[in-house]
């Protein structure tokens, strides 16, 4: 046995939860899994309780003037997502959580907005759609009552589930490729670089292409891609051209610095008929970033609504890791109405 | 399966499937949603449950499964995070997990670092100790596969170890 072996499994003996995370896991566990026997158990009380969303939602005590006071009141909270550990909060995942604590799978939640649809693809085995539709309708549309979502159109549909050996292959080919890429640029002295995507692969009809991005700033570019051409014959891959594009690489972080910036401010007020966003933008031009949020006010809210929204955004850009994500860039949020009158700008 | 039977598998897997999670993850917090996850989809399919494999290999197919799923569901505009992923970070160890020693972080950090399929490949291979043919039944690939990417995550894991201040002689 060698010497890492051995180390990984010490590792392996070194590596322990706390007592005390342990037993509070455990609980948790025992107790989500109590409820889930519950639910099962008490099937024709989920329809009785279904039935009373669905009074309530189809009662005219419910009507889209009491949602908007209800949106008034709540206030505009937007929660960072981490690009870390690619955690992500909001309301994506927490339907996706909501569809499997209801037994369902979904093989994928999207949002599209003008006109806000959410759109929910799931993956059924022993029941039919309309059955599904019955389930989840409810519960879904009772969350999004709840957070404040009042202005949107709901779709579940059923999908298919790709078939895991082409994505196999796939990800085998792109892998491999992906190594070849990683391994020249750090042997050309761009570590930093090359733990960046610089690969990317076309699949054609009979080959596959392979595509380099390259950052302008390197100064050997035509010897890196005969280097990884060389390679990828050596490996004898499906592979049938190689295709360049130079990019800056600068740019291109301050770009995905701000993605998730963007979709932080704009999910926080998206399918609220206080705010009728219509679509969100960002762009980086000359080292500046212009995030653009469309709505279709005709005139602006009240000074309560857009002071809201500004405190919102200033507090959400003044949390330590907004901050850190955001370092030194200059930066520009609009909020425009329907003639794209900006209504709100922030700018450092 | 019973509530006791729940707990007793927790007892006997939980932690080995947290760390697995969390080494695959990288976010004690989320590590622990999985895993509660992963019970709760035994708890309620244990009919689907053969008793073609170990308990142990069933619980971190699940696992696994789990885990492909949550970075299947990444919010579309986050994709580009993919990029971000193989980033090196110096996040301190969650404080959840008790102290090890220096070279045991160290090496816990860079299996984290590794890309997915290398990090899958060790944790169960050489942390977990299952064999080529437990291993290819969790995660679905063939036992020539199974090999094939172990020896490549070794290389790389030392590679990364090297890079890291440790010197080839001590890996050996």
């Amino acid at each position: 046995m060698s010497f890492l072996d051995e180390q990984l499994r010490e590792l392996e003996d070194e590596l322990k939860i706390t007592n005390q995370s342990k037993d509070r896991l455990r609980s948790e566990i025992v107790r989500s899994a109590h409820e889930v026997k519950k639910r099962n158990l008490s099937r024709f009380g989920w329809i009785a309780a279904a039935a009373c969303v669905l009074f309530l939602i189809t009662s005219p005590f419910y009507s889209s003037t009491m949602a908007s006071i209800a949106g008034k009141i709540l206030p505009v909270s937007i929660t960072p997502s981490s690009p870390e550990d690619q955690h992500t909060i909001g309301l994506t995942s927490d339907l996706f959580k909501l569809i499997e604590k209801e037994g369902y799978m979904a093989n994928s939640v999207g949002v599209t907005p003008s006109p806000y649809t959410i759109e929910v693809s799931l993956a059924l085995k022993d029941s039919t759609l309309k059955q599904a539709t019955d389930d989840l309708e409810p519960k879904i549309m009772s969350y999004l009552y709840e957070n404040g979502y009042d202005k949107y159109e709901l779709k579940l549909t059923e999908g298919t589930v790709a078939s895991s050996d082409d994505q196999e292959d796939e990800i085998t080919l792109y892998d491999q490729v992906r190594e070849i890429v990683k391994e020249v640029f750090a042997a050309y002295g761009y570590a930093e670089e090359a733990d960046f995507e610089l690969a990317g692969l076309n699949k054609t009809w009979f080959s596959n292409i392979v595509t380099i991005n390259m950052p302008d700033h390197i100064k050997e570019p035509n010897e890196i891609v005969s280097e990884i051409e060389k390679e990828i014959d050596a490996r004898n891959l499906d592979v049938k051209d190689i295709e360049v594009n130079t990019f800056n690489l600068e740019h291109r972080q301050q770009d995905d610095r701000w993605a998730s910036i963007a979709s932080d401010i704009y999910e926080a007020m998206a399918g609220k008929s206080t705010y009728q966003l219509t679509g969100v933008s960002y762009k980086v031009k000359k080292g500046h970033t212009y995030v653009s949020i469309k709505t279709e006010l005709e005139r602006p809210p009240s000074e309560e609504i857009s002071r809201e929204i500004e405190l919102a955004i200033q507090e959400y850009l003044a949390l330590p890791e907004i901050n850190e994500r955001i370092q030194n860039d200059n930066y520009t949020i609009r909020l425009s109405l329907k003639n794209e009158k900006p209504f709100i700008e922030l700018s450092n | 399966m019973e509530k006791d039977e729940l707990t007793e598998w927790f007892d006997e897997y939980g932690e080995s499937i947290l760390t697995y999670i969390l080494l695959m993850v990288r976010n004690y917090q989320q590590a622990e949603d999985l895993t509660q996850e992963t019970f709760i989809k035994a708890y309620r399919h244990q009919q689907q449950f053969e008793h073609k494999s170990s308990v142990k290999t069933w619980l971190f197919s699940i696992a696994h499964n789990v885990t492909k799923d949550y970075f299947r569901k990444k919010h579309p505009l986050q994709h580009y995070l993919g990029l971000t992923m193989e980033e090196k970070d110096d996040k301190p160890m969650p404080e959840q997990i008790a102290a090890m020693d220096f070279q045991n972080e160290q090496l816990y950090k860079t299996i984290q670092q590794l890309k997915p399929t290398y990090r899958h490949v060790i944790i169960l291979r050489k942390l977990k100790e299952f064999s080529t043919e437990e291993t290819a039944l969790v995660l679905n690939w063939s036992e020539s596969k199974v090999k094939m990417t172990l020896k490549r995550a070794l290389a790389e894991l030392k590679n990364e170890l090297v890079k890291g201040g440790i010197t080839n002689e001590f890996l050996g």
